[in-house]
């Protein structure tokens, strides 16, 4: 398999030189393959979340270097990043970030708006990826109609719209009920067999047997790594 | 890959119209704040444009030249004997007298015109009653004759010759700006009023168009060939009227926006805090366009777009409103600065006229004071990493 993410020495600090200084990441280096299932495992505020934001490209190092494809993002202009955001990462928030008073095939469609793609072949390629996730029947609805668990696959369209080779999803069980959890689990799964790389960030413990790498984070820093034939390494 | 570089500004702009309709009060709030600040300007650049227009006419329908004397700098009266010779002139079609002064009507100044027969029946279709025929009948202009009720047949005398007595016959169409404040007589009548026997305040030559500069020319010869007889003599065309009179209109136009500017600064910094309204959403709204591959200039087109469809719903709002506020209200506090003792309510027609000049002026200012909050505020945003947008 070929590496496609790599993380060197990445801290994201805030606040730097001051008294309320934060340490959201410190330190990690970190390495994944095309089409791993990769999971960042730990607590709440364990930095998993800033450290997704690093690899998606939505957040800036503060220190090191990241890697994408053999290209080192951390020196690419905004407008490089927006061309990976749109071509090869597709995120998905915590909280979904919907727009409220869109419906659902808008929302799911709307990175397709700037790039000149005609209102109805918009419409058709919503709609195809809504109906794969069980939602054919909710195009129209807006966020504010749908549940947690609809609202999570309207989300998971919206980033799988330009077809990313990478899918990033942020706590995706943290805001959907028990019944929502399988279908995603489902969801990833397909996923998985269609050879997307695959990065998620939980606390869940449903996650720890789910991906081919579990990086444990801790405080900012990476303290373990499993793979999935339960083979552990210790962090040098 | 990119489809279409057209249908992509098109998509912008569709997706900012539905943004604003996503956020309809905000929309619908700035939207009228803009309109509340527009409609002032737009309706005092129409009173100004319509009352340079009638005054255009005015000129462009009057004298080619206009022949007086020059006293200290100004023009002063001229004899009536000057009237044969320049009748004479190549080119000349008609040579007229024209008697202006001002008096005062109990205790209102007035304007007091003295006009020839043949002038007086040019103003039939603006008049009211009848012209005046027999000596010491006179026109009476609307706002004398409202305020002081006079009506046709009523005897009065003016001030600085109370010897004199007048009788109206007629009163000047309250539409007739120029008007307001004027009695019309027989250039005979003026001249006794005044005692200038002899004299008018003016000659008025008519010429056509083509003999204009063969006129001008006689008119520069004659005054060589006379010598100090005509040492005195000015001679005016229409074209240096007219420029007067733009000049003076432009003047006006200006101290009226400059106040505008000033008496809405408050209105704008108002605006500027109402259009923020919600602006921590919207900064994070940008923040997940730019996280789901929109780049930073198209985020600010559709910004820009945005702003562009509020000012164009305000300023045409605001011109309806406008004509709306001529067409009922007359002018009502805005006409008294540019029309001169007009006061509050307006007790003549106030004119205007709406140019497309006027609303793109218009649309300029609503751009400039939209943008200057959001387009500034977008583009630091832009360059912002998505994720602190989103926190």
């Amino acid at each position: 398999m070929e590496q496609i993410i790599k993380a060197e020495n990445v801290s994201r600090f805030y606040h730097m030189g001051r008294r309320d200084e934060v340490r959201a990441v410190e330190d990690i280096s970190l390495e994944i393959q095309e089409n791993q299932t990769v999971v960042l495992y730990g607590p709440s505020g364990s930095g998993k979340t800033t450290l997704l934001s690093l690899i998606g490209t939505i957040d800036r190092p503060t220190g090191g270097k990241i890697y994408l494809k053999g290209r080192d993002v951390t020196q690419f202009s905004d407008l490089e990043l927006s061309r990976i955001r749109r071509e090869t990462i597709g995120f998905v928030f915590q909280s979904f970030n919907l727009f409220a008073g869109f419906s659902a095939w808008e929302n799911v469609s709307y990175p397709l708006v700037p790039m000149g793609v005609h209102v109805r072949k918009r419409f058709a390629q919503a709609e195809a990826l809504l109906e794969r996730l069980g939602l054919g029947d909710r195009l129209h609805h807006s966020p504010e109609e749908l549940s947690g668990g609809e609202q999570q696959r309207v989300a998971i369209a919206r980033a799988l719209i330009n077809d990313p080779q990478i899918l990033i999803a942020d706590e995706p069980t943290s805001n959907i009920d028990a019944d929502s959890i399988d279908r995603l689990l489902e969801i990833l799964a397909e996923l998985r067999k269609e050879g997307k790389t695959l990065i998620i960030s939980s606390h869940d413990p449903v996650f720890k047997r789910q991906g081919d790498v579990l990086f444990n984070l801790d405080r900012g820093k990476l303290e373990g790594i499993s793979y999935k034939r339960n083979k552990r390494e210790e962090k040098e | 890959m990119e489809h279409s570089k057209a249908l992509k500004h098109r998509n912008l702009l569709f997706a900012a119209l539905a943004d604003l309709l996503r956020r309809r009060v905000r929309s619908m709030v700035v939207t009228l704040c803009l309109t509340a600040i527009l409609f002032p300007l737009v309706t005092a650049l129409a009173i100004s444009e319509g009352l340079r227009f009638q005054a255009e006419i005015a000129v462009r329908t009057g004298a080619d030249f206009f022949v007086s004397t020059d006293q200290y700098g100004g023009s002063g009266a001229i004899s009536t004997a000057f009237l044969e010779e320049l009748s004479a002139l190549q080119g000349v079609s008609r040579a007229r007298a024209r008697v202006i002064g001002r008096t005062y009507f109990a205790n209102r100044l007035v304007a007091v015109v003295g006009i020839d027969k043949e002038s007086l029946f040019a103003l039939k279709p603006l008049v009211q009653g009848t012209l005046p025929n027999a000596r010491g009948e006179v026109l009476v202009g609307p706002s004398i004759a409202e305020e002081f009720a006079v009506e046709p047949g009523i005897r009065f005398t003016l001030a600085l010759n109370n010897r004199k007595v007048f009788k109206s016959v007629g009163t000047l169409s309250p539409t007739c700006l120029w008007g307001s404040d004027v009695l019309i007589m027989h250039l005979e009548d003026a001249n006794e009023f005044f005692r200038i026997k002899g004299d008018a305040s003016q000659l008025l030559l008519y010429t056509s168009p083509k003999d204009a500069p063969v006129v001008k020319r006689s008119l520069s010869d004659l005054r060589k060939l006379k010598g100090t007889a005509w040492s005195q003599v000015q001679i005016k065309d229409r074209a240096h009227i007219g420029e007067r009179l733009g000049s003076g209109y432009g003047y006006k136009k200006g101290i009226f926006i400059v106040l505008f500017v000033v008496g809405t600064a408050l209105a704008i910094s108002a605006f500027l805090v109402t259009s923020g309204f919600g602006l921590k959403e919207l900064d994070k709204e940008i923040g997940v366009l730019r996280a789901v591959g929109w780049r930073t200039w198209e985020v600010l087109e559709k910004v820009v777009m945005e702003n562009l469809l509020i000012c164009l719903t305000s300023v045409s709002l605001s011109v309806l409103l406008s004509m709306l506020w001529m067409k009922g209200l007359n002018g009502i506090l805005i006409a008294q600065f540019y029309v001169a003792e007009v006061g509050l309510i307006p007790d003549v027609d106030i004119p205007s006229r709406y140019l497309p000049s006027h609303a793109l002026c218009c649309l300029l200012f609503a751009l400039g004071v939209t943008l200057i909050g959001s387009l500034f505020s977008a583009w630091q945003k832009a360059y912002v990493p998505p994720s602190e947008l989103m926190r």
